[in-house]
């Protein structure tokens, strides 16, 4: 069981971040738990999304490196995520 | 879950394990993406040595417009991965991008993370596929 609540995915789909988890869906990077569990501070989690996504997902550095390092990094923090 | 971008970029669960496992010794990697892992895995387990000396070396391969870009991203991922550890929750994706319960989720990842070709992740998947097909 996680630490803190779980948000309802479909739930999180009709509230404030709903365009924030449909790209989480589209893009299949962040896992939408980003927003399942950050979701319990919204304007919080639609910043960190906004931040993360931007050097994530733009920029000048290959894409397919960063997500070598975002799984790298994922697995040496022992996060399946 | 992978990103689906790279995906479509040809990124393959072998590079990604290759990268992770084996970059100091892959031919897979250019010099360019081998000091980037290196950057990473320091940042996350030995950050003391990344001085002088190493962003002398990571500047022959990098502009430092992309050192603020891969060490911006480098660092989210650090603190990120941590935080999210801590609360331990599964992915809501499958490997494959399929929307699951936290249950259906740790039958697939199991108790310890690792790469998603091996064998006890590859068979949790099988038997989802095969318990959706029964059903």
């Amino acid at each position: 069981m996680p630490n803190i609540t779980m948000l309802d995915i479909d739930e999180l789909m009709e509230g404030e971040l709903a365009g924030f988890v449909k790209k989480c869906l589209r893009h299949k990077a962040p896992d939408p738990a980003f927003h399942a569990m950050q979701g319990h501070n919204p304007s919080l989690s639609r910043a960190l999304y906004i931040a993360w996504g931007t050097v994530f997902n733009t920029g000048v550095v290959s894409h397919s490196l960063k997500e070598i390092i975002r799984v790298q990094l994922s697995r040496a923090a022992f996060c399946n995520y | 879950m992978r990103s689906a971008s790279a995906k479509q970029a040809g990124l393959t669960e072998e590079r990604i394990d290759d990268g992770i496992d084996h970059w100091r010794s892959s031919d897979a990697f250019t010099p360019a993406e081998k000091i980037a892992l290196e950057y990473s895995e320091l940042m996350q387990f030995e950050p003391a040595k990344i001085d002088e000396a190493f962003y002398e070396r990571l500047g022959s391969h990098y502009s430092e417009e992309e050192i603020v870009e891969l060490g911006a991203f480098i660092g989210f991922n650090v603190g990120y991965h941590t935080f999210f550890r801590t609360l331990d929750f599964y992915p809501m994706f499958t490997p494959e991008g399929v929307l699951v319960s936290q249950e259906e989720s740790r039958r697939i990842y199991g108790d310890t993370p690792g790469s998603h070709l091996r064998a006890d992740v590859q068979d949790a998947l099988a038997a989802a596929h095969n318990h959706e097909s029964a059903g």
